[in-house]
């Protein structure tokens, strides 16, 4: 075992700052072994060269990023075949904001296809295996960020968090996930899935790590006009917690039927009031339906953004079909071909889904209604928070899952994101933070959700709480234990 | 179907326009807006719609949009918003086109040119598709992407009962006004404004009639006198059904050069199911009432409304009026010389102006430059050359001497030039006299047409003495002479 697969940025830069770079070329090193039994990555980076320059918040650590964000020259193709072989002309915003802090990229990070899946199932590039144990999934679609983070073989990850993205695989890989407010992080250069709900986020060993990238990503973007100006400033870790309110929401959390989720959960609140945190009870009837909502808005998004993968521009076209002009019904075969032999069956349905909404006739009844949905649950929220200081629920009704068990039941897949879809709807930051393990071992986590641009107070609670459960320092992913 | 009553029929016309904007860059994103440059050159991961790139509205487009809402009198939306328009075809890179399609840019207003007036329905903005070209091999085709993404304004009028030639009118009339608010080049061949029209029909009593339609979109129509020619004959293909008690269907047609009719192009499908989305990259477009009030401030005067106001100001012929209102340079050009002209107290000074500037200035100005830049010669300059020449002390072609001069050397003032150029109009009575009757002894059927009563011979003389003083002479005073030459006492 070897320090800097456990150790946190903020501890390193403490106190031996001059070894974050000889650090990262060793995980650059173990990533390349070890990657072929983990399949975190997609694709790893040329050995990073030792940046010149020593300067800058996250000098010498080395990130995993999401195969959905763009680098100059990356084979960013968000897992998918349609994408195979594309390479992207430009670097992302956030990117540009990593290298220029001195960051490293290490490699590109397994994912769900376009980030649509709980469990890293659906990638071109086959499943990834949860670092505590194989045969489990990472969760998804961040999966392979959050892996590569619990294995030892990033310092931290970029992923992207559409209706639960990063929170879920942070919580199946004992991880810190944090889903920062819409428009805090600019998308410019993140492949979209449903654009009004994508939020690119962060995966780290500790909540002192995940407010570090925040600080370094935050801010707004001339080339994201949906970004907000609202730079993050990490709180000063030794003022005391005020006395704060945190509310559980009741009508999502009495449904949980898992005990040992239910008994982790209340573990944490016992914990929260010993900080001196009130506990309330809050009612947020419109989230009973956010998976329903969620999946009928991101599908509608999702049929939209994908359209323009035709296999004329990316990918490999059929040629076997041949090519036709625009008129002819050889365009439409030659589309159609592209797209059958070039999408996953996962995006497949979510684009039939999304397209079936949005058509005349059914618009009314699933589109329109959903974004009154969408509407009211955001005004619920709002209303809520604006009473109380942050919401507390589990970030899962379970702990992670068996590789294949889900394959099956597409709405089972769907309702593993039923306590993160809320926060994404109303655009709220959301931090996941892990706790403790379940029945079989395997981690299991609790999620806070602050008010719009509440990142600062969701890291001044999630590093107190993280403290009191102490979780990282009883427990370890047994990645690099394994036989 | 009821039966018509064709008495009750009146044919109406809606029309829906584009209108490529002149903004500074594309609509979503800083490539420059030169649809025209080499192919593919000016394109970016934005207008290529490349994965992970987003667009971002271009403000400039945004105002000439505004611009041409507030010249038609539409109301400004507060807030307008971009949808998603869905189809799959090689020309959007996203297979989608980014348009305002719920909540457009302006809504109502009316443009009337001369005597024809449409109600406008609404205006909004959408970014133009690429352009497909014949591919390298049979069966395939290539796509230049330069266009994809430049800004377009859709203008859409409400149906008005109007024949081609008063659409043709209106129709050249937007046309000029686009171009005198500078925000569209007018040029037609290179698809700057783009119409499609809808044939249908009014009727005398209020409510929906089974006759309206509209039945016949004309589609593919590049000038004002092919639609007015096409809506004509759609009009009578269409009343001529229902004079034979049949069924109008709809039908999109184009327009067929060789035989002067409209043809089908394809029936008119089921309404294609475009899947609108609201833009989610795109927060909505708020216009606040300053910056409309600081762009109605700015608003020119309308070439309609100054045309009038020439002709009545400056006492100018219809024609004259009208030329110099085609370009707005041109317009205000005039009236910086006139205005100055009438300070000094020029007789007819407006009047000349308009000459000089519609015969000598507006041939040596590329005012088809969509911003064309300012002529050589300032209004100060020409109006101190329009001064000498008022005055007699030169005469015209000698005035055309001096604005050659000027324009070779902006920097020297008509006086310098008349006399470097020593041009002064000669009024010596003894030279005068030499020319006038040299002109007399060379022109003698002239002198009999005068002397039998025809008073142009008297310009026909004049002209042969200006021509033997090579534009020196003062013309007043050639007039006087000749006159008195030809005086029947006169020594002639």
């Amino acid at each position: 075992m070897t320090w800097w697969r456990s150790m946190t940025m903020t501890e390193v830069s403490r106190t031996r700052p001059a070894e974050a770079v000889p650090a990262t070329l060793a995980m650059a090193g173990a990533a390349a072994g070890e990657n072929p039994d983990l399949n975190a990555y997609t694709w790893l980076a040329p050995p990073p060269e030792p940046p010149a320059g020593s300067g800058g918040p996250l000098a010498g650590f080395g990130a995993a990023i999401k195969a959905n964000i763009c680098g100059l020259g990356w084979p960013t193709d968000c897992a998918s075949g349609i994408l195979h072989g594309y390479r992207s002309p430009f670097d992302s915003t956030v990117v540009e904001r990593l290298k220029a802090a001195g960051g490293i990229c290490l490699g590109l990070a397994n994912m769900d296809e376009f980030g649509m899946g709980s469990s890293c199932e659906y990638s071109s590039y086959g499943p990834v295996q949860n670092p505590w144990r194989q045969g489990f999934t990472a969760g998804g679609s961040s999966g392979g960020a959050a892996a590569a983070v619990a294995a030892g073989l990033a310092w931290f990850a970029l992923g992207s968090d559409t209706g639960g993205s990063v929170r879920l695989p942070a919580h199946c890989c004992g991880v810190v996930g944090l889903k920062p407010t819409y428009g805090r992080v600019s998308r410019y250069g993140l492949v979209p899935f449903a654009s009004s709900l994508d939020v690119i986020g962060i995966l780290a060993r500790s909540v002192a790590d995940a407010a570090l990238v925040l600080s370094v990503l935050a801010g707004a973007d001339p080339r994201d006009a949906t970004s907000l100006e609202a730079p993050f400033v990490i709180p000063d870790p030794d003022v005391p917690l005020p006395g704060l309110t945190l509310g559980v929401p009741r009508n999502l959390t009495a449904g949980l039927q898992a005990a040992d989720v239910r008994e982790d959960f209340a573990r944490v609140l016992a914990v929260a009031g010993d900080l001196g945190l009130q506990v309330v009870d809050v009612e947020l009837p419109a989230a009973d339906d956010a998976v329903q909502t969620y999946l009928v808005l991101a599908s509608a998004e999702a049929a939209s953004n994908l359209a323009r993968y035709d296999g004329s521009l990316y990918g490999i076209g059929p040629r076997e079909h041949g090519t036709g002009g625009p008129r002819s019904t050889a365009y439409g075969r030659y589309v159609a071909a592209a797209r059958t032999v070039g999408l996953g069956p996962e995006v497949k349905r979510r684009i039939l889904l999304g397209t079936h909404v949005l058509e005349a006739g059914y618009r009314q009844r699933f589109y329109e209604r959903a974004r009154a949905r969408r509407k009211v649950l955001t005004d619920q929220m709002n209303a809520v928070l604006s009473r109380i200081d942050a919401l507390i629920l589990p970030t899962a009704s379970t702990g992670t899952f068996a590789l294949g068990s889900r394959l099956d039941d597409p709405l089972a897949m769907y309702r593993t994101d039923c306590f993160t879809t809320p926060a994404s709807l109303a655009g709220l930051p959301a931090l996941t933070i892990p706790t403790g393990l379940d029945e079989r071992g395997l981690p299991l986590s609790v999620q806070l959700v602050g008010p719009h641009l509440g990142e600062e107070l969701l890291v001044r609670l999630g590093r107190t709480l993280e403290q009191a459960l102490a979780f990282r320092s009883r427990k370890e992913a047994p990645w690099h234990r394994r036989s | 179907m009821a039966p018509a009553v064709l008495s009750q029929l009146i044919p109406s016309v809606g029309l829906e326009i584009h209108v490529r904007l002149q903004s500074s860059t594309k609509l979503f994103c800083a490539c420059p807006n030169l649809p025209d440059a080499a192919a593919n050159a000016l394109t970016c991961p934005v207008c290529m719609g490349l994965p992970g790139s987003l667009p971002v509205l271009s403000e400039d487009a945004v105002r000439c949009g505004l611009q041409v809402a507030l010249a038609m009198g539409a109301r400004v939306n507060r807030r307008s918003a971009f949808d998603r328009k869905h189809y799959f075809y090689p020309d959007l890179p996203r297979n989608y086109q980014i348009t305002q399609y719920a909540h457009p840019l302006a809504t109502g207003g009316r443009l009337v040119i001369g005597d024809v007036g449409f109600m406008i329905r609404r205006l909004h903005l959408e970014e133009d598709a690429a352009r497909i070209l014949a591919g390298p091999r049979v069966g395939t085709v290539a796509v230049d992407l330069n266009r994809a993404g430049t800004p377009l304004l859709e203008i859409v009028t409400e149906p008005a009962p109007v024949t081609g030639a008063q659409v043709r009118a209106w129709l050249q009339g937007l046309r000029r006004l686009l171009r005198y608010l500078e925000v569209n080049d007018g040029n037609l061949e290179k698809g700057s404004m783009r119409c499609d029209a809808n044939v249908g029909f009014l009727t005398r009593q209020d409510g929906p009639h089974p006759w309206h339609g509209p039945w016949s979109e004309l589609k593919n129509l590049n000038s004002p006198g092919m639609i007015g020619r096409a809506v004509d004959h759609e009009v009578e293909r269409l009343t001529a059904l229902a004079d034979r008690g049949a069924v109008p269907v709809q039908e999109t047609r184009g327009w067929d050069r060789k035989s002067g009719c409209t043809r089908l192009l394809r029936p008119k499908e089921e309404t294609r199911d475009y899947r609108y989305l609201p833009e989610p990259d795109l927060p909505p477009v708020s216009v606040g009432q300053e910056q409309l009030a600081r762009l109605a401030d700015r608003l020119p005067e309308l070439p309609e409304a100054r045309r009038e106001r020439l002709r009545r100001q400056y006492h100018l012929a219809s024609e004259a009026a009208f030329t110099l209102c085609r370009h707005r340079v041109l317009a205000d050009y005039f009236e910086a010389v006139a205005g100055r002209l009438a300070e000094s107290e020029v007789a007819q000074g407006a009047t000349l102006a308009a000459n000089w500037i519609l015969t000598e200035v507006a041939g040596r100005w590329d005012t088809n430059d969509l911003r064309p830049g300012p002529f050589p010669v300032p209004p100060a300059a020409m109006a101190d050359l329009l001064r000498l020449l008022a005055s007699g002390m030169i005469g015209r072609p000698a005035a055309k001497q001096v604005l050659a001069a000027l324009l070779a050397d902006p920097g020297s003032t008509p006086e310098e030039v008349v006399q470097r150029l020593n041009l002064s109009g000669i009024d010596d009575r003894d030279q005068l006299d030499i020319w006038c009757r040299e002109a007399l002894t060379q022109a003698p059927e002239a002198v009999d047409s005068w002397l039998a009563g025809k008073a142009e011979a008297l310009e026909f003389l004049m002209g042969r003495v200006m021509a033997l003083s090579a534009g020196r002479a003062d013309p007043v005073r050639v007039r006087e002479t000749l006159l008195d030459l030809l005086r029947p006492d006169g020594s002639g």
